[in-house]
């Protein structure tokens, strides 16, 4: 999703879409990750070029962002005051905004990149009872609390979100699915390449 | 000396003592310690050649049926970029070791040569450098000069009210200042040992014919100190391609790519090793054959002054000059520790880093967090540590065993067991943990990501070390003392143990400390070789450049920086002043 520094951005000019970033506006402001670092970027690399053709980050590249490698780094910069606005996580982001720093994140109106972790079982393993209870309580609303400490968003209705995030049905999501990403993710990061240089 | 003869004494008692019974007799020559030979040569078969040897073969294997192909090469070089990034790597070792030798030499001669003050203050300093790494040195000058949040940068905006700082520490130059600012001790360790053997009497002969004391040093000491200075340059453009942190955190983000940061993405996800096996050789291929010319020319004897008895050697008189000097070591001082410090040690104490030197921004939370709440932190740290003490004992016993060989002659083609020894000093670390990768990764060891495969990678990544103090220490025993304990019955390794290596335990405690300071904070093999458990300091420091917290990071660099103080404070008090800024530290 798309977060800012509050004390350089004001609330009602910050982005509220991933179009807004292209605003040039934002020149030398936007910090992002490298998808080929963190799966986060490349999930979103994937979801935008799905979305809105390579050209979004033609257009993204007139603005020069500030490229780190983990999607985390934005806090970084955003923190820092070196960039301004970015395409991060909502989590790493609320967590630092937490401990007093002066960040916040907007949902973006042409939908969040939804990035399910998902849990599975070893085949033969030693242990599948064991296995499916922990399985059983990632479903309870325990697991989601546990998550919203560390500003998850919480996948049990009666669990309150973490400050400053939004309930998942309140959100417009995009969600691409596995086979696209395991084919899309590759092919995105030579993409990147060729447009930013690195 | 009095200590040594103390010690010497002890053991000769001590070997009298416990020899005195006779021993049983050797069957037709053979010597028990014969084991420990052939087990040394086994080891460092596993720890040098079967890594290397992996590595060449690896290069040419295609994935998972291991079949000969060329592919792996045809993929590493079929891209623009990828060649790109190799000669990025050769611009940025040039620029770096130029610059640095632009710091160091400067340094050097007036700390070695001259009257300027401060000489042991200098040399602290330089001490200082040495023991930041890279990585810490990398994160302290993104605090200082990001374009826009960068400290200089914005006390240069809050002088002069210009719109934006002339800094930016994401750029090609950037990367060079930084690596140069952290490397250039190694050409002011080569310069300043060559220039303390330059005879005053040489430029005494110079100053009688007229020449002054600038002239002198250009035509005389400078030109002598050349074959040293340009081997500290070769050592610093080698440092400077093989490194890896400090490009990934700042030519990422200036959108270029060198040898390294390539490498580590050929390493990601889907790895490839083979290609990555491949792009190392230009690596491995340019740092041998450096090395061989860096040997050449410092070995050469051309220079009869630099080895031949000691003149007299006065330090040269610059008048008002000293301070001008004094002001530039100040100066590079300035910028490899102070600075950095000052802002490393703001951002560890601080709530938000940006926030400044405020008292409601003062904290000692960040400590507290990667000591107690962090989940690995703390364990990296010990981590960190025992991996390092467990190779550098490894080490020492090891290069102790193969010097001792080596010097009294023992076996066959001894010689080329040194030859191993001092091997990986070619091998750049990244180059190292691949072929350790190539060759321990799979089955039937399946050593990846274990402390074990940490332990040996480390270890031999400072064999040379090790093994450069080891054979410099047993060179200076006779032998006669050992022949004594074999007269009276005793085993080679009797002697080994009980005379060879307490006359040398002080050597042998440095070796040690000059294999685990460096083993610590080693990073460039370590990143391709950790686990989820064996994640060690290094490392974690490095995540944590990525994971938008320099409080943390700042904090746990701090940590590790105070943890090496104890240990140079022994080597100094049982090797002198300068132990870790000798010749053979390097």
């Amino acid at each position: 999703m798309l977060s800012y520094n509050t004390s350089k951005v004001k609330a009602e000019e910050a982005p509220k879409s991933w179009k807004d970033l292209l605003d040039p506006k934002w020149k030398g402001k936007v910090s992002t990750g490298h998808p080929a670092f963190s799966g986060y970027v490349g999930t979103w690399v994937y979801s935008m070029k799905k979305q809105f053709g390579w050209k979004y980050f033609e257009q993204l590249e007139k603005n020069k962002p500030q490229i780190g490698r983990s999607i985390n780094d934005t806090v970084t910069a955003l923190n820092a005051g070196e960039r301004q606005v970015a395409a991060g996580a909502d989590g790493s982001t609320l967590f630092s905004a937490a401990r007093g720093n002066p960040l916040a994140v907007n949902y973006p109106t042409d939908g969040s990149i939804l990035i399910v972790a998902p849990s599975a079982i070893v085949k033969g393993t030693k242990h599948p009872n064991a296995a499916k209870l922990f399985m059983e309580f990632l479903m309870t609303p325990e697991a989601s609390e546990v998550n919203v400490k560390h500003f998850g968003i919480p996948i049990r209705p009666e669990v309150q979100g973490a400050k400053g995030t939004q309930p998942i049905d309140k959100i417009k999501v995009f969600r691409p699915t596995i086979a696209e990403l395991d084919k899309g993710i590759p092919e995105a990061i030579e993409d990147w390449r060729d447009t930013f240089g690195n | 000396m009095q200590g040594v003869r103390r010690d010497r004494g002890a053991a000769l008692t001590a070997i009298a003592q416990s020899a005195a019974p006779a021993r049983p007799s050797r069957i037709g020559g053979w010597d028990s310690s014969w084991i420990l030979w052939i087990l040394i040569i086994a080891v460092l078969l596993f720890l040098v050649v079967s890594p290397f040897v992996h590595l060449v073969l690896t290069s040419f294997q295609a994935e998972k049926t291991g079949e000969f192909t060329l592919k792996n090469y045809a993929a590493a070089y079929g891209r623009a970029r990828y060649v790109e990034a190799l000669f990025n790597s050769l611009k940025l070792g040039a620029g770096a070791a130029l610059l640095a030798g632009a710091l160091a030499v400067p340094l050097a001669w007036g700390v070695s040569r001259t009257n300027m003050p401060g000489r042991g203050f200098v040399r602290m300093l330089v001490l200082a450098t040495f023991i930041t790494p890279p990585y810490t040195g990398a994160v302290a000058w993104i605090l200082l000069a990001g374009p826009n949040a960068g400290w200089l940068n914005r006390i240069y905006v809050m002088l002069t009210g210009a719109e934006a700082g002339p800094f930016n520490i994401y750029s090609f130059p950037g990367l060079v200042v930084v690596i140069a600012l952290y490397s250039f001790p190694y050409i002011f360790i080569f310069t300043s040992a060559a220039l303390e053997l330059v005879s005053s009497e040489m430029e005494d002969a110079a100053n009688i014919l007229g020449a002054g004391a600038w002239r002198t040093m250009r035509k005389i000491t400078l030109p002598l100190a050349l074959p040293a200075i340009l081997g500290g340059l070769i050592i610093c453009f080698l440092e400077a391609i093989a490194l890896f942190a400090s490009p990934a955190m700042i030519a990422i983000p200036a959108r270029f790519n060198v040898v390294t940061t390539q490498l580590f993405q050929f390493f990601g996800n889907p790895s490839r090793v083979e290609v990555a096996a491949a792009y190392a050789m230009p690596l491995l291929g340019v740092t041998v054959l450096l090395v061989l010319v860096q040997r050449l020319i410092t070995r050469r004897k051309g220079f009869a002054t630099l080895t031949g008895k000691g003149g007299e050697r006065r330090p040269i008189d610059l008048g008002g000059w000293r301070w001008a000097i004094f002001g530039y070591a100040m100066l590079v001082a300035a910028l490899s520790v102070f600075l950095p410090y000052i802002f490393l040690v703001q951002a560890a104490f601080a709530k938000a880093w940006g926030r400044g030197f405020a008292l409601d921004n003062f904290s000692f939370q960040n400590f507290h967090f990667v000591l107690f709440e962090h989940a690995t932190a703390a364990k990296s740290v010990w981590n960190a540590f025992l991996f390092g003490g467990a190779a550098a004992t490894l080490g020492v016993i090891i290069t102790l065993g193969v010097a001792y060989i080596v010097a009294r002659k023992l076996v066959p083609f001894a010689g080329f067991l040194g030859f191993l020894c001092v091997a990986p000093f070619v091998i750049p670390g990244v180059v190292l943990a691949i072929g350790f990768y190539a060759a321990y990764a799979p089955p039937p060891l399946a050593l990846y990501g274990t402390a074990t495969i940490l332990i040996l990678a480390f270890t031999t990544r400072f064999l040379p070390i090790g093994y450069v103090n080891a054979s410099a220490a047993i060179r200076s025993i006779n032998p006669e003392m050992e022949e004594a304990v074999r007269v009276l019955g005793g085993s080679r390794l009797t002697a080994l143990r009980r005379v060879v290596a307490p006359l040398l335990k002080r050597n042998l405690l440095g070796a040690w400390l000059l294999i685990f300071i460096p083993a610590t904070r080693e990073l460039s093999s370590a990143i391709f070789l950790y686990g989820p458990n064996t994640k060690v300091v290094s490392v974690m420091i490095f995540d944590m450049s990525e994971e938008g917290n320099f409080e943390y990071l700042a904090a746990l660099a701090l940590l590790l920086q105070m943890l090496t103080l104890p240990m140079l404070y022994i080597g100094q008090r049982a090797l002198g002043r300068d132990f870790m800024l000798r010749r053979n530290a390097t």
